[in-house]
């Protein structure tokens, strides 16, 4: 049997903790890519060196005393131990670090897995101004910037580093502030 | 292969056996952490998108693995 009544669907909690009943998700993004660059270069050079030790490992115990080789081993071994964890603590950082953009506020999620756990939340109605900017080669070359947004209230403002695409996010986010400004005059009047 | 139980060995043992430690703590973590988004609707692109957040979960579990296994023989 068929029921003609419309299916009520709530938001709330959908797509992240916090969402609100009636709050729609518009975007969302991460940090680029490239903020991981030097981690991964550095990651890379770690792994060459591991290879390297390991190749040559009978010339360079060779060269030490054994006394000497040994404290080398545990120097090493603690260093890369605590390097490995760290970068792939870092990469889920990246993963768990999000930027929410809803029809009603942007959320800007800092997330770590140890340290961090910070939200922030403009609401759309108190914003002032969106600046964008993209300034040297490799931001231009691919593609990200920073927005910096100003508060209508207080002279401090909210910055969002690293943005994919930002020229996309700045035109979002002024839609959904003038949509947001629309809705919130009319309903007054629909009351009425 | 005979294995002396050297101080380095005894130490790189623990070390080990922390770091594995260690890595079974943030894999039960993140599976708490992991489900306050839903944004993509179990596709945890991370990257470039095609490496997922997957991918790196494994490729820590292996390199973790992967050095207490190096670190364990050169010691042995």
């Amino acid at each position: 049997m068929e029921s003609n009544e419309p299916v009520i669907t709530s938001n709330k909690d959908r797509h992240f903790r916090g969402q609100a009943h009636e709050e729609e998700v518009l975007a969302f993004c991460r940090k680029h890519w490239t903020s991981l660059f030097h981690e991964f270069f550095l990651f890379i050079f770690i792994l060459v060196l591991i290879v390297l030790f390991s190749l040559y490992f009978q010339a360079i115990s060779e060269v030490f005393t054994p006394v000497l080789l040994h404290l080398l081993i545990l120097v090493v071994g603690t260093i890369l131990t605590y390097y490995i964890h760290r970068f792939f603590l870092v990469l889920l950082k990246h993963y768990l670090t999000v930027i929410i953009i809803t029809d009603v506020r942007i959320l800007a999620i800092t997330r770590s897995l140890y340290f961090v756990n910070e939200k922030e939340s403009v609401d759309l109605a108190t914003m002032r101004d969106v600046h964008k900017y993209q300034s040297g080669f490799l931001e231009n070359m691919f593609n990200f910037g920073h927005l910096k947004i100003t508060l209508g209230t207080s002279p401090t403002c909210i910055e969002l580093t690293s943005i994919p695409n930002p020229e996309f996010h700045l035109r979002l986010i002024n839609k959904a502030k003038q949509q947001h400004l629309a809705t919130t005059q009319e309903k007054p009047l629909e009351e009425d | 292969m005979t294995i002396t139980l050297t101080p380095t060995f005894i130490y790189i043992s623990a070390l080990n056996a922390v770091s594995i430690m260690f890595l079974v703590f943030s894999l039960i973590k993140l599976r708490g952490v992991l489900k306050f988004l839903t944004l993509e609707e179990n596709n945890y692109t991370l990257l470039f998108g095609f490496i997922g957040v997957r991918m790196y979960i494994y490729l820590y579990v292996l390199s973790i693995l992967l050095l207490s296994i190096f670190l364990w023989i050169i010691t042995a």
